[in-house]
């Protein structure tokens, strides 16, 4: 198991697990958590531009990279 | 009568089902945020009209965007008879969250999986009848766009409406407006999914979804589908073939001629024979204009742009224009009406709806007045400077520069902050020809019951400003400030329809270029100028109702005068 890190901070490929959302702010929990990006979901990061796209389940969404920031990941490997 | 809601996350095939429902066509596409609007329609079930209204998409309870809030009021404010919560079923683990608060209401529910097809495609396997014991409602499976699954709905519809008598309910869930998802929300789903839902293969992420996705390969692709789309098949073909066939062909050598001689030998009143083929006659202006030149340009456009919608490739291109949006205080999401905006403006500027925050939706109405020419106006002008391929170029630059230094300065001066993008990726797929041509009608016939009020107010208007010598002064007055942009004075009348339509301004440009009355300078720059200008009267209403009087107002005055300096200064500079 890789060191704790961000969304923001993996490159193509990554694959592993959420671990939390550093945010208080309510709006932006509620909008992750509706795209199923929730604490304990695994997830592969499909492309990184000026932000990333993420797969989790069946959904890929697209974060810019302030968002993607927020996003406390733990990788497999 | 009874009524039922089809709400859900955005993008889970709502507008289908109120289609198949209803029997009304509102528009469907491959991206979250097609629907902005409540749609209502009636529908026959077991044998009784039923209203059923479709709705914006929502991803929980707590509206993040205009269009959600419109759905989130209709849930917890007003008291439908059954509410039909439709989602993904592949993606039914994070959808069933929101199901959960729809059941702290006290509405009856219908859980619908739709998309059981892709679902099933995965190998993804639901037990709907578990599902449907464990949370103590019914439970079907469909895939709407096949049709397949819609008449058990129906009947379990019906049954739930019979089920609850006549008694008319008091509005029984005030309580829902309190609740939002929460994380306790998510693990209760995960807990009443265990052992009843089951994940298939994953979906690969390979060949043209990778392409598409390229920061490099992207960019091309997006060139590359502007230049088709865009130049070859609305500029070349719709504004260049189809425009000659149906205004040069059709109306001017069969139907005007036609109808003068027909006036000559019935009209006896040379002023109503002026109304309806002189100079500004309903048919030698209005319906020209019209049918012989806008239908086809806006018909060739809307069908590049359903294209595009149901290919799933728009919220691509958020994603890769991102971060050159947010240099001009908007994200990736604005690329959407944007481009709707080279289509209609009117639309595009109710479909700002979709933006986060007041302030992306003031600067994408503003950029959408001022520097987004639509597709009637985008074709003409196309058309008419294709012959001098530096002035296109001239245009196209000049354009985008107004843009762009427009955007960063309002995006200095106006107070506030832009949204992080987020933005769901639906699965790319190859748009039907059957929807693609249901849309394109859909749209041309909206276009045109909004624009053909106008064009006979337009012909009558003008024809009285004729006859009684207003026109004359008026167009005095305009001369000075033509003079200034080194304009002749025939483009007074130009001007004047601009405003009335943007269209029909650009329509009346392309009517003198073929007349031969002004050089390739003056063209260039009442291309520019028209394109700057006002817009149209429909986009004007539909700004006041979505942004208020006072905003409008400064963003119109703002545009009549950037446009003004404009040709003012391309003149001095090309003279």
């Amino acid at each position: 198991m890789g060191e704790i890190t961000t969304l923001n901070e993996c490159k193509e490929k990554t694959e592993g697990t959420i671990v939390e959302i550093s945010s208080t702010d309510s709006r932006i929990l509620g909008k992750m958590m509706s795209l199923g990006i929730i604490p304990g979901a695994s997830f592969i990061l499909l492309r990184r531009g000026s932000g990333v796209i993420v797969q989790i389940g069946y959904t890929k969404v697209a974060l810019d990279a302030e968002l993607a920031m927020l996003v406390r990941i733990k990788p497999r490997r | 009568m009874k009524t039922i809601v089809l709400a859900g996350s955005p993008n889970t095939g709502k507008s289908v089902f109120f289609c198949s429902l209803t029997g009304k066509y509102t528009t469907v596409s491959n991206y979250p945020g097609t629907t902005v609007e409540i749609f209502r329609g009636i529908a026959k079930i077991s044998g009784k009209a039923v209203e059923v209204i479709d709705t914006p998409g929502i991803y929980s309870l707590k509206p993040v965007t205009e269009e959600e809030a419109v759905s989130v009021r209709l849930l917890t404010e007003t008291s439908p008879d059954l509410i039909l919560h439709i989602v993904d079923a592949k993606n039914l683990q994070r959808m069933l969250p929101l199901t959960l608060d729809i059941l702290k209401g006290s509405t009856p529910l219908i859980l619908v999986l739709n998309m059981m097809d892709e679902a099933e495609r995965l190998g993804v396997r639901i037990h709907k009848k578990e599902l449907s014991r464990r949370l103590g409602i019914p439970v079907l499976e469909t895939s709407i766009t096949k049709g397949q699954g819609i008449n058990a709905l129906k009947k379990e519809i019906g049954s739930q409406l019979s089920k609850q008598g006549n008694a008319k309910r008091k509005n029984r869930h005030g309580n829902l407006a309190l609740v939002h998802s929460s994380f306790k929300n998510h693990r209760e789903a995960e807990k009443l999914l265990d052992g009843v839902f089951f994940k298939g293969a994953p979906n690969a992420f390979k060949g043209l979804e990778k392409f598409v996705l390229h920061p490099f390969g992207g960019s091309v692709l997006i060139t590359f589908i502007l230049y088709v789309g865009l130049y070859l098949i609305v500029g070349r073909f719709g504004a260049g073939y189809l425009v000659n066939m149906l205004e040069g062909e059709l109306f001017g050598r069969l139907i005007i001629p036609w109808a003068e001689r027909w006036t000559e030998m019935y009209i006896p009143g040379v002023m109503i024979r002026q109304l309806l083929v002189g100079e500004f006659g309903i048919i030698a202006l209005g319906l020209r204009y019209a049918f012989g030149i806008i239908l086809p340009i806006v018909g060739t456009f809307f069908f590049v742009f359903a294209i595009l919608e149901d290919s799933g490739y728009l919220p691509r291109i958020a994603f890769l224009a991102d971060g050159l949006m947010k240099k001009i205080g908007l994200n990736g999401r604005a690329i959407i009406p944007l481009i709707l905006g080279f289509g209609c403006g009117t639309m595009a500027v109710l479909v700002t709806r979709t933006l986060e925050n007041r302030r992306e939706r003031i600067i994408a109405t503003f950029l959408l007045t001022l520097a987004v020419p639509c597709s009637a106006q985008l074709g003409l002008i196309l058309a008419i400077l294709s012959s001098e391929p530096r002035y296109l170029l001239g245009w196209i630059i000049v354009i985008t520069a107004f843009f762009t230094i427009t955007g960063v300065l309002i995006n200095t001066l106006l107070p506030g902050r832009r949204t992080p993008f987020f933005m769901e990726l639906p699965p790319l797929r190859l748009p039907t020809i059957k929807a693609v041509t249901q849309k394109t009608f859909a749209r041309m016939r909206w276009y045109f019951s909004e624009i053909i009020p106008v064009f006979m107010f337009i012909s009558i208007f003008l024809w009285l400003l004729t006859v009684t010598g207003i026109w004359g002064v008026f167009s005095g007055k305009l001369t000075p400030i033509l003079d200034l942009m080194g304009l002749p004075q025939s483009l007074s009348t130009v001007f004047l329809y601009g405003f009335f339509r943007r269209d029909y301004g650009a329509a009346g440009l392309y009517d003198l270029y073929m007349q031969g009355l002004v050089n390739s300078v003056q063209l260039f720059i009442a291309a520019v100028v028209l394109t700057l200008f006002v817009p149209c009267v429909a986009q004007l209403a539909v700004m006041v109702k979505e942004r208020g009087a006072v905003v409008t107002a400064l963003i119109v005055l703002t545009v009549a005068v950037t446009a003004v300096i404009a040709g003012i200064m391309l003149n001095k500079i090309l003279f």
